[in-house]
Parts: structure tokens; sequence; C-alpha cells
């Protein structure tokens, strides 16, 4: 099942639209972690830890199963298959546990904005809350990869899709010239 | 316009296999398949010695309020100026202290 020339562009720019804004709402997370992590003062805390949240659960979560989403239908919809080729196969493979430990994350992200949205904690509490950049970097690092991998298509085909180009005609061998 | 030709799909050095023979695992899959086994080892290191573990410096169950608890001592003072509440929300260190 092969998308038309004009959907596959479409399907295309959501999916480009929706990863490349997943990184970058990754990238403004990373900064509010760092702050968490760095800061002194209660009020950048509290601001970092709520802001963490909201950026976590309103657009990160959101961006990460839309883009996870468009992948597969743009993987389907195209020769290339989610199954045939590596750097496909390795790129859903990274999103799938990207999102697992960012749903798990999600959880110690609302503690920590929770305890910081309390008036009754103390700046000596906030600062004690620690922070979440080892996953948050590591998170953008692993999207990045990601990114390198869907631009740069390394060459390689799975036993999988070897199988099924053995078993399809081939149309695109090449002629001299 | 139509999808981009997939060329050369048969690995690194390009080489159309026997028919019968199964493709090699390129040399960037086989690279990339050490890193992360090597990274999932030291992540296995990490909570064997408790760096990653629950009662390290981070993971799942460091902030989820239940038994890891937070890394927040029961001793904390509350600030200069708190009021009753905020006291005995430190002492006791609750996630839904009682509001007044």
């Amino acid at each position: 099942m092969t998308m038309s020339p004009g959907l596959r562009k479409l399907a295309l720019a959501t999916h480009l639209t929706l990863s490349v804004g997943w990184i970058g709402a990754v990238a403004a997370y990373v900064a509010l972690d760092a702050a968490a992590a760095t800061s002194e003062d209660a009020q950048i805390l509290r601001a970092a830890y709520i802001g963490m949240e909201l950026i976590a659960r309103k657009v990160i979560v959101p961006l990460a199963f839309a883009s996870l989403l468009t992948g597969i239908v743009m993987s389907l919809g195209t020769k290339w298959g989610l199954f045939r080729h590596y750097w496909v196969l390795i790129s859903f493979l990274l999103t799938i546990i990207a999102i697992g430990v960012l749903m798990v994350e999600t959880q110690t992200i609302s503690y920590l904005a929770a305890v910081a949205a309390d008036p009754t904690t103390s700046a000596a509490d906030l600062r004690r809350l620690g922070n979440t950049l080892v996953h948050s970097v590591g998170a953008a690092g692993v999207l990045v990869v990601i990114l390198v991998l869907n631009l740069y298509k390394p060459r390689g085909l799975t036993r999988y899709g070897w199988r099924k180009q053995l078993s399809t005609p081939q149309r695109n061998s090449k002629t001299s010239g | 316009m139509t999808d981009p030709p997939i060329a050369e799909p048969y690995g690194d050095d390009n080489v159309i296999p026997e028919p019968g023979s199964k493709p090699s695992m390129p040399r960037w899959v086989r690279a990339f398949v050490i890193i992360a086994i090597i990274l999932v080892l030291a992540a296995v290191v990490g909570f064997l010695t408790g760096q990653l573990g629950p009662g390290g410096d981070h993971g799942p169950g460091r902030h989820t309020g239940s038994a890891g608890g937070p890394a927040l001592s029961s001793a904390v003072q509350p600030d200069p100026g708190a009021g009753a509440a905020e006291a005995a929300a430190a002492q006791g260190w609750m996630l839904s202290p009682p509001r007044q």
C-alpha cells in the first residue's frame, strides 16, 4: 500500500513538523531542567519544575505519540516499510524506548511539580528535589540519533526486507550510461 | 513525483547476495548494536551500584512519594517566617499537607 505522491508529501511534512517540534520541546525542557539543577533561587526552582511539567505533559508527550504515529504511517505508506531497512527499524525501536522512558519520567516530573507548586514547600526542600537532566539530555541525544538516521538513511536491508525484495519483481535495475 | 529510489540496498559493500544466501548486517548496524549493549550494561551497573536505582540519584521510583520517597529529609527546617502549616508540612514531609 503506497501513498500517492501528494499524500506522501503531506504526510512527510506533518511527520517532520511533529518530530522536529518534539526535539525543540525537549530542548526547552532541558533548559528548565538545567535551571532546576543549578539554581539556588526558590522562585526560579518553583517556576522551573512547574514549567517542566507543563512542557512534558502538554507538549512533549503529545508530540512524541503524534510523531510515532505519523512515522508508522510514513513507513507503511511508502516503499521503505517498517521492518525492511535497518535505519527505519532502529528509528522505530528508539522512538518506542524514548516514549517508554518519557511516560515513566512524566510521573517523576509531575511529582516534582506538585511539590514545587505547594506553597508550604520550603526553599531548602526545593533545592533538594533534584532534576531529570540525565533523562532529558539522554532523550535529546536519542532524538538527534533518530533524526540523523532519517536524514542519511544508511543502507542495509533486514532479512525480512531482503526476502520481500526477492519476492517482488525488480524494477529499478540500473542500466549503464 | 515518485518515491525516491531505494538505491544500493544490499549493505555497505553493495554486493547483491547470492540467491538463497542471507544478507550480512551492515557495519554501521553492528557498531550501533555494540554501543547500545555498552549503554545498557552501564545502566545495569548503575542500577546495581545504586546510582540509578530507586534510592540513587535518579530513577523511576525516586520521586514517586512511595516507598522510595523523596530525597528530602524529615528534619527540614521551614523558612524563616513560615507558618504553622509550613512547619508541620516540613516536619512530616507530606505530599498534600493539610490546608487551613
